[in-house]
């Protein structure tokens, strides 16, 4: 335990943390002891002790915070993490960049999340509010047990604190990785509530459909904040790591897919459930194991099992305690769910292949299966250094091999799917609906076939060349398509049956059937960004050197001008930033400043600030500064041309307002009559006008010696597959690393190449292979490599994905077979007693249409 | 929402409390408060609050039993309307796929009558227990009405005679009536 006498806020900080846990502790016990004992008062006094312990949690909050805008370096958190140059808005986020902060940060969220969850169920589910509070609680438990045990941030220096503190990683000042880790925490910690109700529905053998009801909004709210916490981070890695890119599929940022996929699944789920009571174990099993990916994922981005450019480093006795916690709750979980499984099971089947609910079956496998494919190959280097003793390196190309085809399989059934009825569809009705969505996509891929040459790009799917850019930018129209389709007719149903306007019909629909339709705008922002991705394949860059001011190059139709180097300085930092004019076809385009920064405290670390030109929005040109001598003012650049990459924030800004209508307030829908017409046009147009803003500001963002274009085709393809192990960048290959240790590497390419003949591709590729081997052997390993070699327990990496996909998809296409032939009978029998009963209007079919008026 | 007298009572005190350390906080600050001092501030409000929570957390009536059978068949309603609600909006879903075309008049109908047919055995099961059915709201009205017509009618209980309301013995019987 900390010296509590050495500093005031650390003394009653450990205070707080100690009443939080014996509070919340008293909280989990007097919740369950509540429902077993049947002793309301003990429940009430659980819901009051968990918003204590909120309350204290907001307690620690300040004080930790106090004491960084205070310089109290007393406290060795505050010391490690901040300094006096520091501006106060990264004091303030310092608060999670570190270690011990980022776990307080933890249970500081999840006592808001569980405060509210609780504040407004409470009533509604009074009977299992107590085994919610349990739930919640005991999670708590395990991360205040962490804090007070090993992680205390609030510890104090046994010695005389330091004067100066360390300062914070230059990497995360930065405004995006400001918002970027609480939005990812939120999106995480967000998923304990879900898992809390649903463990409350087991425990408490409330199983029927009202909890799923409850939970669905508190699934939806952290999904979002997860979905916005991966595209900060995209944002982050683009605007500050100068890579050129926006996702390489880095351990950290998957922790944070994984769970999403599996959240997106339950959030498709839930609706069979809703609707036709089926899947109700499937549904358990999402949540819980949502749940349990989050904490796999903090496990993960804290113990040091993975290598990452912004895991928090190894720790093992951390790692040892994760996984008892993760092995408790699985156990518990599961336990329950096999307790329950008589409860669990569905009355009703899938009537037919060609329905709604077989659609989301079938989405639901394939993010489960993405999701399953990230884990995998995320954990592949630490499986191969258990299994072989030598740890791989893991790059993109792997996970593109196998997510590619996913995302497309995905981005298919988002534009078949709601072309299909609930239950049933007719081919006669299936031709109608799918006509316009085929004929639309089949006139856009043909269009861009015939003429536009650069669209018939061909690209690795799985094992073959194809044409992957053109059948993506198919698939999108087809989603663009169905999208339209759903809102135009739904639209003229509506009109018919108010008899208001177009557009207030349009908005009258979108908010009457706000989960419906939102989830079609979020579809629709999926797609948008699905065609900024296609960019990445179109990108273009050339690195060069220039040794004085006035030299010029040239990238496409861009010509750039370089006008020296500028030295300034604040208390925090040297900043040198390079001046480049660029015109673009001969006329003047823009000013880029693409800089470095470097910071005088703590690690005194460099960062690259790159210039970003944003002014053709279907196109950026982005700088970045390599390196530079002061005196010669020669200086290194890399530029890249990023074609379609603003539709990916742009996707977003339409999913964060698809996600908005699903949560949109049944209350304020009283402003959505026909009447208020104009007013809902309004609104439609401010959230229009909200998510234009949100694809991003359009000004720009002020961010060696070897032309590597020059070298043989065989030593590009070298530099493209090894990766640069400077230890100071995030495993880039030595084709995209700007240090100078890549250059050695690149030059030791070259000189292993020297004298090789390289006139056949089979000599080429034996020139290749001895590379490769002598990188190999010089490093002990293949974490030199950015593929592991194509071995035999290497292969396992594709195919151990492929294989469980095709196996998953026999089972399941037995099991749904039975079920729709089972499924086909109970139905027919239910239609026969109806015609029976259809002859015979009772009362009860008045009472019945009374009621179905009152719905909208 | 009325505010009960403990309720405005303790908003006070917490109101003076929270209005002494801002005093007291800005007074340190030599009247001139930082960031610092705007966290300390709301440090102990949170603080309060942690109060306020733990005290009506000791002060519930721990002894307080569950009503478990009442609960129950409570519980069962609660799922059976929940299942009508659902099986409104399927009506609802599939009335509106068949105007999108989706569905054909025939298929819809049919599966419309599904749900219709299980929303009214819901209906059926949520009357109440003494099988009284959905026709029989108007009568049950009328009953009630004339109940209470005849109590204030102020009816003999020996022999059933309608009496005057200010009577006090019974014009039929003569004996006394209740008051």
């Amino acid at each position: 335990m900390a010296p509590l006498s050495a500093s005031p806020v650390a003394a009653l900080g450990t205070i707080v943390l100690y009443v939080a846990f014996v509070v919340v502790a008293y909280a989990a016990v007097a919740g369950i002891l509540g429902h077993r004992l049947r002793r309301p008062g003990l429940v009430d006094s659980a819901v009051h002790a968990s918003w204590a312990w909120a309350a204290l949690m907001c307690v620690a909050t300040c004080l930790i915070i106090y004491a960084f805008v205070s310089h109290d370096f007393r406290l060795k958190y505050v010391a490690h993490y901040s300094d006096t140059t520091m501006p106060t808005f990264y004091l303030l986020t310092a608060y999670w960049g570190g270690l011990d902060g980022s776990l307080m940060f933890w249970v500081w969220v999840l006592s808001l999340f569980s405060a509210a969850a609780v504040l407004v169920n409470r009533r509604r589910h009074r009977d299992m509010i107590g085994y919610v509070v349990a739930t919640v609680g005991v999670v708590a438990v395990f991360f205040l047990a962490l804090l007070l045990y090993s992680k205390n941030p609030f510890q104090t220096f046994l010695t005389a604190p330091p004067s100066e503190g360390r300062g914070m990683n230059p990497l995360l000042q930065n405004y995006w990785m400001v918002i970027h880790p609480p939005s990812l925490y939120v999106g995480y910690v967000g998923m304990t509530v879900p898992f809390a109700f649903c463990i409350a529905a087991l425990a408490s053998g409330r199983l029927d459909d009202s909890w799923l009801y409850s939970v669905r909004t508190w699934v939806m709210i952290p999904w979002f904040f997860l979905s916005f916490g991966l595209i900060l981070g995209g944002l982050w890695a683009y605007e500050e790591q100068g890579w050129g890119g926006y996702w390489a599929w880095d351990a950290v940022e998957n922790a944070g897919l994984i769970p999403w996929f599996t959240a997106t699944a339950f959030l498709h789920s839930t609706m069979i459930q809703e609707r036709r009571g089926m899947l109700k174990t499937w549904n358990v099993m999402l949540v819980v194991i949502t749940f349990f990916l989050t904490i796999f994922g903090t496990f993960m981005t804290r113990s040091g099992v993975v290598q990452s450019v912004h895991a928090f480093g190894q720790d093992n006795e951390l790692a040892l305690l994760f996984l008892v916690f993760m092995s408790v709750m699985l156990v518990v979980s599961f336990g329950l769910i096999l307790y329950r499984l008589p409860a669990l099971r569905s009355p009703h089947l899938f009537d037919s292949f060609l329905s709604r609910e077989f659609s989301f079956l079938m989405n639901n496998i394939a993010l489960l299966t993405c999701g399953f494919a990230v884990l995998f190959i995320t954990m592949w280097p630490t499986i191969s250094e258990y299994a072989l003793g030598a740890r791989v390196t893991v790059g993109p190309p792997v996970y593109n091999r196998f997510m590619a085809p996913m995302g497309l399989f995905l981005l298919l059934l988002m534009g078949a799917g709601p072309l299909l009825a609930w239950r049933q569809t007719s081919p006669r009705r299936l031709a109608e609906q799918f006509l316009f969505p085929t004929a639309f996509a089949v006139v856009v891929m043909g269009a861009l076939g015939l003429l536009v040459p650069a669209a018939r790009k061909t690209s690795g799917l799985l094992f073959v060349e194809l044409p992957l850019a053109l059948f993506t930018f198919g698939l999108v129209a087809f989603v663009l398509a169905t999208i339209a389709q759903e809102f135009w007719r739904g639209t003229a149903v509506r009109r018919r049956q108010t008899g208001a306007d177009w557009l207030t019909s349009l908005v009258g629909v979108t908010f009457a059937k706000r989960r419906k339709y939102g989830g079609y705008l979020v579809h629709l922002g999926i797609a948008v960004m699905f065609f900024g991705f296609v960019g990445q394949m179109y990108d273009r860059d050339r690195q060069v050197t220039v040794d004085r001011p006035g030299a010029t190059w040239r990238l496409g139709s861009y010509d750039f001008l370089y006008q020296g180097i500028e030295v300034t300085s604040n208390p925090n930092r040297d900043m040198f930033t390079a001046k480049v004019k660029v015109s673009h076809e001969g006329q003047p385009f823009a000013d880029a400043e693409p800089a470095r920064w470097k910071y005088k405290v703590g690690t005194q670390e460099t960062t690259n600030e790159v210039a970003i030109i944003r002014s053709q929005f279907v196109q950026d040109v982005y700088l970045v500064l390599n390196g530079f001598d002061g005196r010669s003012q020669q200086a290194n650049f890399t530029v890249y041309l990023k074609p379609l990459v603003n539709f990916v924030w742009i996707g977003f800004g339409i999913l964060a307002m698809g996600t908005f209508v699903c949560l949109f307030p049944a209350g304020l829908l009283a402003l959505l009559k026909p009447r208020r017409g104009a007013a809902a046009a309004l609104l439609l147009l401010m959230l229009a006008a909200g998510s234009a803003r949100a694809g991003g500001p359009h000004e720009p963002v002020v961010g060696g010696s070897d032309d590597r274009a020059s070298a043989p085709a065989v030593a590009q393809k070298l530099y493209h597959d090894l990766v640069c192990l400077c230890g100071g960048c995030a495993r880039e290959t030595l084709w995209d690393c700007p240090c100078g240790f890549a250059a050695q590497e690149r030059e030791r390419v070259l000189a292993l190449l020297a004298g090789k003949d390289l006139s056949t591709p089979d000599k080429e590729r034996a020139a290749y292979d001895l590379v490769v081997v002598s990188f190999v052997s010089r490093y002990g390993g293949q974490q030199v490599l950015r593929v592991p070699l194509d071995n035999a327990f290497n292969r396992l990496t594709w195919l151990l994905p492929i294989l469980a996909l095709c196996g998953g998809a026999v089972l399941v296409g037995f099991a749904v077979r039975t079920w729709v032939r089972r499924g086909q009978k109970v139905a027919a029998d239910a239609r026969a007693g109806a015609d029976v009963r259809k002859s015979a209007r009772t009362a009860y079919d008045d009472k019945l249409d009374e009621e179905l008026d009152d719905e909208d | 929402m009325m505010r009960t007298r403990g309720e405005t009572i303790l908003t006070l005190i917490a109101t003076i409390l929270v209005a002494a350390f801002v005093v007291l906080v800005l007074w340190l600050y030599r009247w001139r408060p930082t960031l610092g001092a705007v966290f300390l501030v709301f440090g102990w409000m949170s603080l309060l609050a942690t109060a306020y929570f733990l005290a009506r957390a000791v002060s519930v009536d721990f002894g307080r039993r569950d009503v478990g059978e009442a609960a129950l068949s409570d519980d069962h309603r609660a799922e059976l309307e929940r299942e009508k609600k659902l099986l409104l909006k399927a009506i609802k879903e599939a009335e509106f796929d068949r105007e999108l075309h989706k569905l054909d008049a025939g298929e819809a109908d049919s599966i419309i009558q599904g749900y219709r047919a299980r929303a009214i055995e819901i209906l059926r099961a949520l009357e109440p227990a003494d099988g009284k059915a959905a026709k029989d709201y108007g009568s049950l009205i009328e009953a009630e009405l004339a109940k209470r017509l005849a109590a204030e009618k102020h009816i003999c209980a020996a022999c059933g005679k309608a009496n005057d309301d200010d009577a006090a013995f019974c014009k039929g019987c003569g004996k006394k009536l209740s008051a």
